[in-house]
Order: structure tokens, then C-alpha cells, then sequence
């Protein structure tokens, strides 16, 4: 199947074609329990529907066919991720596919492309991303882990931390220190780990939402072939901040506030707030807010369907995406009343609800992908000009 | 105030401030989250033995018949410990219910003495504010009375031997006390986001003799009502005195964690929303004394009134600052391990205990004529 798949021109189909083909598909072969998670999956439990979209040639849309991707254009990119995210389908805890494989494709080596690629695209690597420590988060300049050159070695010292599911991975992208000397932005280059190297320990951190969701990553004299820096010695800085402008529209998209948006609707109806004209007033504002976040994301996204970069003012899809969905959680809380306190479903008409899972999936989106403060420094100053 | 209330409270505060200091407040918090037993009955014993637990009661029940200015400033202080002993619901909530009801002598003597621990089982459904809304039945059968019904989110009965439980009988509501192996009774376990007990109790023809019906059909719901309002202002107390803890614990992470080669605290931009955090901890303290001097003196409705705009103010500042701090705290704010965490995770269930922000503010309008607000 995955051949025939593969022989497909996405871009051929009309908008309407595309979006039926994935909708079909998830309908038949996506579990309904992995479905609408508030919380992040875990890799083994999304593990076989990732291997379905892998066999069908679509675990990658955004790469080219060439490395086992969808080879399609920015557009379709986007109508596939909006069917996924429609559909509440998880997105794989796997940074490989939206960060290293990317990166690999613009700056790796095509020895480095022909041996990392294929695996990310079979599922057997998952990866995840080392650059926060816990001196350097907003400031992932002054990060200090050091890989120094012993032979044909970089021997690897220090520590990473929030490392998102490092549990579940078997490999780490991370940024380095190579050269103590230059400005901090000039001596980091970018490293690839295998994270079942002797020296590599991880500690699993519970988060408030109770679960294990990220790692304290240590760094012990980790040997790591010469070969596994990606692009120029010195030269990682500029390359983590090229991917930087997706990811930033990934995390502007309106999904978690719709989610959110759709279970306060369904709190507000088994609970007869929608009777209180408090309540509407409060639900109406919100339900505004997504429309417009909606069309403020679809703003930026034509952006970059037009093949144009994206530019810093995109940081306002963030701030205000992430600001929408704490405000819809923390209207979920209110509403809920005393089981709201609690860290469990209630039962909600013929539902349940937890929606204090919703509340904490909420609190960190003003903190990690650059916290709601360093975007705004960003709009003040690249934006509208301010001096400082 | 005269010298010698001055010197009450300030006792209290001063005892209060060393009861918090001399444990470690994440460890005495952690030790005790999501266990059964709820808290350390020794620390327990240390409340009764202060004069804590019997603040509240009269000095022939038993108590210390201090007033409710003395308890909000224990309790302001108690708060920044965010501890899982019960002063609230047994101190406050069962105290004042057994004051306040004809036969509820015994137990409220044996609550201030530390023999006994009474818990209130009156609420059923979330959103619930007043005793009014009890389905739970009782009929007499013979001098004997059958409850039937189900209460839930009862704080504070981890260690509880008796249940002061509401039920609708003819006449009006009436309560009952109820011992916790009764016949008939189940008492469920479940957990709040803090750690500390939430009880649900099924009722299935519970038979009890006349002398556990301690408040009169009719005269139940007003007991237990007087009790709520002023439980109200105590907890806003207690979530005054944890979201000034917050705020410190925040400040100092300001001063100390650097990025871009500053203190974080340097950047005008947290600056400024630590001093917004700043204001709501005053206007909260202003809320809570407002209410706690005016609230004896007032009539039923009036007390409602207080009760309210006091828990709203509290309520909503608590959440507001927790917020704030988890934020400030950047990732390591959003981890369990951290204490600050322990203060969000109160504020969720102070907030929502006895009505939250958005349901007092809606009773307060409800209560309001127009021309009282003119
Ligand atoms: C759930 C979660 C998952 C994560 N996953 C990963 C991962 O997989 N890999 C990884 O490498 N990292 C990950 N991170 C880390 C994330 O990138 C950092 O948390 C983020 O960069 C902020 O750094 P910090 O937590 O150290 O906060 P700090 O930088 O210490 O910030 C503390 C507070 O100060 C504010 N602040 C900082 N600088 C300024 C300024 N100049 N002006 C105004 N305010 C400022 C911040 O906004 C914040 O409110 C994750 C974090 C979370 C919460």
C-alpha cells in the first residue's frame, strides 16, 4: 500500500479530496482512546497508530518524497495537520520528524541524511531535544554543556533539563559549547546523541498535572563520534533558530483552544450554566476569541502557503493563542466549582470531564517554545520599533 | 481595639508564625498528600493543645471564646504553612455548627479537648452554597430516626469519628450526629488536587436514636448556615495567608534566578507584575478584615453579604497570584517537586471550597437590591 501511496500527487487533489483522504483514514485506523488526550502521549501508546501513518508513506507530510515524506506543498502541510488536530489525534512525542529530520534536510551531510532519515521515518528512533539546562532557559544562549574533541570523539559534559519525554527516546539533538572563548552565540554547535551512550542518565520529573512528561538529561564524559555535529563546528546557533519560525506556528494553532472551547461547552450544558447570563457573556467572549484566533492563524499560515517567511510579529499567534486557551481552562475550572479541585473525571451528562487535566495542560504553553515575556520583548522591539 | 486584644493576636500570630517555621513545610505537606490518615495527629494535638481548635467555642463549651478578628489573624498565618490539619472545617466549619445547635455540647466539648473530631457532611452537589440544599431525608421511625441520601466534598474528615450530617425531615432541615462506623453509613476516600481528603458519605437507612438529632428540624439549616458564612471568611483567611507565602516564595526567585546575565527580578516587565500581585495580597488583607470586623454584628442576609464579598475577593486573588507564580517560576514552577506548586494546588481547592469567586460574586448581586448599591 505504502507504494501506491507514495506514487500519489497531494497537490494534484483539490483541497476538499486531500482533506477527505486523511479524515477517512483516521476515521478507520486511529483508536478512539488515543483521542482528545489532555495530557501529553506517551510513545508506546501512540506507537502502532504512528506505525499505520508510517506505512501509508504520511508520518513526515512536510519533508520531501525524496527522504520519505508527503512532498507536498505548504498548504496541504497545513489541511493535514488541521484534519489531525480536528480529529484530536495526538501528535507523536517525536521532535525527529518536526525538528531534527527538517534540520537534517537543510544543513546535515547526505551521509548524515541516509543514515538518520529513513529510521525516523520507520518509527525506530524517536528523539528529543536537549537545548534547555537549568541555568540557560529563556537565555539558551548562555548554555553551558561543553562537548570537547578528544580524537575522533566529542567528549560530552553537563546537563540538559525539561527534556519533553527523554524517557521515551533513543536519540537527542542538543546544543553544545565547543568554543568557550567566542560571544555566547558563536561557540554552540549542533550535536547528535545517542542517549544509550555510557554517561547519558535521565531523571523523569513529575509535572502538576501528574505526569512524568519531561527529564533531567546528565552528561558525563559521553563519547560521541566526530561525525554526529550537523553543519559547521560553531555554527549550531544560527541552525536552531532557522526552525524556529514553524514551530512557533505550530504552537499559534487554535487546536488546544477548540478542544478546550468544545468541553466548557459541554461543562456548560450538563451543569445549566448557559442559563446564567454571566456565564454566556463570559463563554460568548471566549468563543470570539478562538473565531479570531482561528483567522489569525489562518493569516500567518498563508504566509508561509504563499512560500513566504515567516517574520517576528508571529510571536502574536502565540501570545495570544496561548493567553485564549489558559483563560477558556481557567473558565472550565470556575465552572465546575468543587470538582474543579479535584484530579479526576466527573461525570457530565453522558461524558466525563477532568478538568483540572485541562488547567495544568494549559499553565506551561506560557512557558515553553519562548515563554509569553521574551515574545513580547520580541514584538516591542523587532515589531514596533521600541527602543532598549 | 484595646490593648488586650492587641496582644491576643498578636500572641496568636507570633505562635503561628513559629508553628509554620519550625517544620519544613514541604516535607510536612508531602508526607501526608494522598493518604487516608490526612495529616499528623501529633500536630494535631499540638492545634488543640494551643487553644487553636477551640478558638471559636465559647469558654463553657470548652473553647476559648475568642473572636473573629483572633481567628483570621491565625489563621492569615496558619495559611502560609499550607498544611492538611483541618482548621477550617473542624475548628471553624464543625465547631460553629455544634455551637450553634441545641444538643451539640458533648462533641463540641470533646473537639476542643482533642478527644473527639467532628466533621460536617452538608453539601451534595458541586456548586452548592447554602444548607438549604439537602435532599438527604430523614423520618422518624418510633423516638428513632432513618436517614436516606448522599454527601459529598466533606474537607477535613480524614480522622473525623463523628459526622455532623444535614437531612430534610418535616418541619425543615435538621442535623444529626453520626458516628462513622454507623450501620447504613459509607464513607468513600477520594483525594483533592492538594493531597488532603475529600470524603463522599452514602446513607442507606442509617438508623439513629432521637439524641443524635443535635439541631430541631428547622432550626438545622440556620445553625449550619451561620457556620458556612463564617467559614467563608476563615478560609479566606487562609488563602490570604498562602498567597502572601506565594508571593515571597516568587519575589525571592525573582531576586535570585538570573538570565541574560541579570537577576529576572531586574526586568521592569516582572516588576511590574509582581507589584500587581502585591496590591491583590492588600486588597485581599482588606477584604478579610473588613469582614471579620463587621460580620458579628450583622443580621443573616448582611453576614451573607460579608461572607461573600469576601470569599469572591479571596477566592480570586488566591488563583490569580498561584497563576502568576507558576509562570514566574518558568518551567521548574510547573513541576511537582517544587513547594510552589503545593501553594497552586491549595488555591484550587480554598477557592472552590464553600463557593468560588464567580458563584459569590453572582449571590452577592442576588442579595443586593439596586438601591443598596447607590
Ligand atoms: C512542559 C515543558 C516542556 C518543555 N520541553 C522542552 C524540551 O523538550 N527541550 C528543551 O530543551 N526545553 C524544554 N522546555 C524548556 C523551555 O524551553 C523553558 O522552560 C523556557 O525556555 C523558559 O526557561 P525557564 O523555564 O528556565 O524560565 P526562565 O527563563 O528562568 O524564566 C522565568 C520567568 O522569567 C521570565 N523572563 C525571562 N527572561 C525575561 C526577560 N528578558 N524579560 C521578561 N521576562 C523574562 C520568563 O518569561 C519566566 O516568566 C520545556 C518546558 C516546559 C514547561
Amino acid at each position: 500500500m505504502s507504494q501506491t501511496e507514495l506514487r500519489y500527487d497531494y497537490d494534484a487533489m483539490t483541497d476538499a479530496e486531500f482533506r477527505k483522504m486523511v479524515r477517512d483514514f483516521i476515521e478507520a485506523e486511529c483508536p478512539a482512546e488515543i483521542r482528545h488526550l489532555p495530557r501529553r502521549i506517551r510513545w508506546r501508546e501512540v506507537k502502532p497508530w504512528s506505525l499505520k501513518l508510517s506505512k501509508r508513506g504520511w508520518i513526515a507530510p512536510a519533508w520531501p518524497k525524496e527522504y520519505g515524506g508527503m512532498g507536498m506543498s505548504v498548504a496541504k502541510q497545513i489541511a493535514f495537520v488541521e484534519e489531525l488536530d480536528r480529529a484530536g489525534v495526538p501528535r507523536a512525542p517525536d521532535m525527529g520528524i518536526v525538528m531534527i529530520g527538517p534540520l537534517l534536510i537543510r544543513f546535515g551531510t547526505e551521509e548524515q541524511r541516509r543514515k538518520y532519515l529513513p529510521r525516523i521515518v520507520s518509527c525506530e528512533d524517536v528523539w528529543c531535544q536537549g537545548y534547555s539546562e537549568p541555568n540557560s532557559g529563556s537565555d539558551l544562549a548562555s548554555l553551558r554543556t561543553e562537548a570537547v574533541l578528544d580524537g575522533d570523539h566529542w567528549v560530552v559534559n553537563g546537563q540538559k533539563t525539561w527534556t519533553t519525554l527523554a524517557q521515551d527516546a533513543n536519540w537527542i539533538f542538543m546544543l553544545v559549547r565547543t568554543d568557550k572563548g567566542a560571544k555566547k552565540q558563536e561557540g554552540i554547535s549542533f550535536l547528535l546523541v545517542d542517549i544509550n551512550t555510557p554517561g547519558v542518565t535521565r531523571r523523569p520529573i513529575m509535572t502538576l498535572g501528574g505526569h512524568e512528561e519531561f527529564c533531567e538529561t546528565f552528561f558525563d564524559n559521553v563519547r560521541v563520534p566526530k561525525e554526529n555535529i550537523v553543519g559547521r563546528v560553531n555554527e549550531g546557533w544560527t541552525m536552531a533558530k532557522a526552525l524556529l519560525g514553524f514551530e512557533r506556528i505550530f504552537l499559534g494553532s487554535p487546536k488546544l483552544s477548540q478542544v478546550a472551547l468544545n468541553r466548557l461547552a459541554l461543562l456548560g450544558r450538563a451543569t445549566g450554566a448557559f442559563k446564567d447570563d454571566r456565564f454566556r457573556d463570559k463563554f460568548t467572549q471566549l468563543r470570539l476569541d478562538v473565531a479570531d484566533l482561528t483567522e489569525t492563524y489562518a493569516r500567518f499560515a498563508d504566509i508561509l502557503k504563499r512560500g513566504e517567511q515567516l517574520g517576528p510579529d508571529v510571536s502574536i499567534l502565540k501570545i495570544f493563542a496561548t493567553a485564549t486557551y489558559q483563560k477558556i481552562t481557567e473558565t472550565m475550572v470556575e465552572t465546575a466549582a468543587e470538582n474543579g479541585a479535584l484530579d479526576e473525571a466527573a461525570p457530565y451528562g453522558n461524558e466525563t470531564l477532568d478538568v483540572l487535566a485541562h488547567y495544568w495542560l494549559a499553565r506551561p504553553a506560557t512557558i515553553y517554545g519562548g515563554s509569553s515575556e521574551v515574545q513580547k520583548n520580541i514584538v516591542a522591539k523587532a515589531v514596533l520599533d521600541l527602543p532598549g | 481595639m484595646s490593648h488586650e486584644t492587641d496582644d491576643t493576636r498578636r500572641l496568636l500570630r507570633e505562635s503561628a508564625a513559629d508553628f509554620v517555621a519550625r517544620s519544613d513545610i514541604g516535607a510536612a505537606v508531602r508526607a501526608w498528600r494522598h493518604k487516608p490518615e490526612g495529616f499528623d495527629a501529633q500536630r494535631w494535638s499540638e492545634m488543640v493543645q494551643l487553644g487553636w481548635v477551640g478558638l471559636r467555642a465559647p469558654e463553657e463549651a470548652g473553647g476559648t471564646g475568642l473572636g473573629l478578628e483572633d481567628l483570621v489573624a491565625l489563621l492569615a498565618e496558619t495559611g502560609r504553612g499550607v498544611g492538611p490539619e483541618p482548621l477550617s472545617a473542624v475548628g471553624v466549619l464543625a465547631v460553629r455548627t455544634l455551637a450553634a445547635s441545641a444538643g451539640g455540647a458533648q462533641t463540641l466539648g470533646g473537639a476542643c479537648e482533642g478527644g473527639r473530631i467532628p466533621a460536617v457532611a452538608w453539601q451534595e452537589k458541586p456548586g452548592a452554597l447554602s444548607a438549604g440544599e439537602c435532599d438527604t431525608r430523614a423520618a422518624r421511625a418510633g423516638d428513632d430516626w432513618i436517614l436516606s441520601g448522599a454527601k459529598d466534598f466533606v474537607h477535613g474528615a480524614a480522622q473525623a469519628d463523628v459526622f455532623v450530617v444535614s437531612a430534610r425531615a418535616p418541619g425543615g432541615v435538621a442535623l444529626f450526629e453520626l458516628r462513622r462506623n454507623e450501620p447504613g453509613l459509607t464513607v468513600e476516600t477520594r483525594f483533592f488536587t492538594d493531597g488532603t481528603t475529600c470524603h463522599r458519605l452514602v446513607l442507606r437507612d442509617v438508623r439513629v436514636p432521637a439524641s443524635a438529632c443535635i439541631a430541631a428540624p428547622g432550626e438545622g439549616e440556620e445553625a449550619l448556615d451561620a457556620a458556612l458564612e463564617e467559614t467563608r471568611i476563615a478560609v479566606s483567611a487562609e488563602m490570604l495567608g498562602l498567597a502572601r507565602q506565594a508571593l515571597e516564595m516568587t519575589l525571592d526567585y525573582l531576586r535570585q534566578r538570573k538570565q541574560f546575565g541579570k537577576a529576572i527580578g531586574s526586568f521592569q516587565a516582572l516588576q511590574h507584575r509582581a507589584v500587581d500581585l502585591y496590591v491583590t495580597t492588600q486588597i485581599m488583607q482588606s477584604a478579610v478584615d473588613r469582614a471579620a470586623r463587621t460580620f458579628e454584628a450583622a443580621d443573616a442576609r448582611e453576614r451573607a453579604l460579608i461572607a461573600s464579598a469576601c470569599k469572591a475577593r479571596c477566592s480570586d486573588g488566591a488563583l490569580a497570584i498561584a497563576k502568576e507564580a507558576i509562570q514566574l517560576h518558568g518551567a521548574i514552577g510547573y513541576t511537582d517537586e517544587h513547594n510552589i506548586g503545593l501553594y497552586v494546588r491549595r488555591a484550587l481547592v480554598l477557592a472552590s471550597w464553600l463557593g468560588n469567586g464567580a458563584q459569590h460574586r453572582k449571590r452577592f448581586a442576588a442579595l443586593s437590591p439596586a438601591l443598596d448599591l447607590v
